[in-house]
């Protein structure tokens, strides 16, 4: 792991790329950028939960864990719902 | 990186799927756990309560589920700063008043997320994703975790793109007249 600093330069770089892919990208997709979120969050929290700490820590990143997979899940369906839409004629 | 190629459809969302659940996997391998059962069985559970309520809810019902689920993401984000924070030790954050002060940003983004979330009035929902991926940055900031950093930035600033594409839209869809108090 290291520090904030550090990792600095990376965040910077990663919102010029951000910036530059979206700049392309279809802006309805709002249910895939949810789905990211939800799977970074999901993998966050799966770090926080597999330290062994204090039970409250432990329970809280439970809890993470368990509101991030239902976020993806949601986010995934509603990807596959608006799949199923038929187009306008 | 697969979906991103495929663009949209089922066949992107699937492997996309498939990138989470590697992910997943792979965080899970690269550290000690001891409490496995445990984290499996919260995984399980949230995947099938958003599964229910996916399979029943009808297709108009699909923007609030949306809502739903970045209100989701924000409880999760408080809680994860929560943990982080009862936890200092394992992530390095002990004693570090710049970790410290990017997991209150972070609760902070999260909270005012899930509350625009739940909020009855029309807050625009890239706005709010965006506002989820600045927390994820912020969080894996604060961690010391260079992919929740990465992703999360892409994620805030992509958001906050198709916000500004949203508004342009509607302004060229308004034959470009600015907004005036009193007008209908």
């Amino acid at each position: 792991m290291t520090g904030a600093f550090a990792l600095l330069p990376l965040f910077l770089l990663a919102c010029l790329g951000g910036a530059l892919a979206s700049r392309r990208a279809a802006s309805q997709s709002n249910p895939a950028l949810g789905a990211g979120i939800a799977s970074i969050l999901l993998v966050g929290a799966l770090i926080a939960a597999a330290e062994t700490g204090s039970a409250a820590a432990r329970y809280l990143a439970l809890l993470a864990v368990f509101c991030a997979s239902a976020a993806a899940i949601l986010a995934f369906g509603v990807g596959e719902h608006g799949e199923d839409e038929e187009p306008l004629p | 990186m697969l979906a991103l190629r495929e663009r949209a459809g089922r066949r992107a969302n699937r492997l996309a799927m498939m990138g989470v659940a590697l992910a997943c996997g792979g965080a899970v391998y690269s550290h000690d756990v001891l409490n496995l059962p445990e984290m499996i069985g919260a995984v399980v559970m949230g995947g099938g309560f958003g599964l229910l309520l996916v399979r029943r809810a009808a297709r108009r019902m699909l923007p609030l589920l949306t809502r739903a689920a970045q209100a989701l993401l924000g409880i999760a984000a408080i809680a994860l700063a929560g943990a982080v924070w009862r936890n200092p030790g394992a992530f390095g954050v002990a004693g570090s008043g710049v970790a410290m002060a990017l997991l209150a940003a972070g609760v902070l983004i999260g909270g005012l997320v899930a509350l625009g979330a739940l909020w009855p009035g029309r807050i625009a929902p890239h706005l709010l994703s965006s506002g989820a991926g600045w927390t994820a940055a912020l969080l894996g900031l604060a961690m010391g975790n260079g992919a929740m950093a990465i992703g999360g930035a892409l994620a805030g600033v992509a958001g906050l793109t198709f916000m500004a594409q949203d508004r342009k839209k509607a302004q060229n869809a308004s034959g470009g007249l600015p907004h005036a108090p009193g007008l209908p």
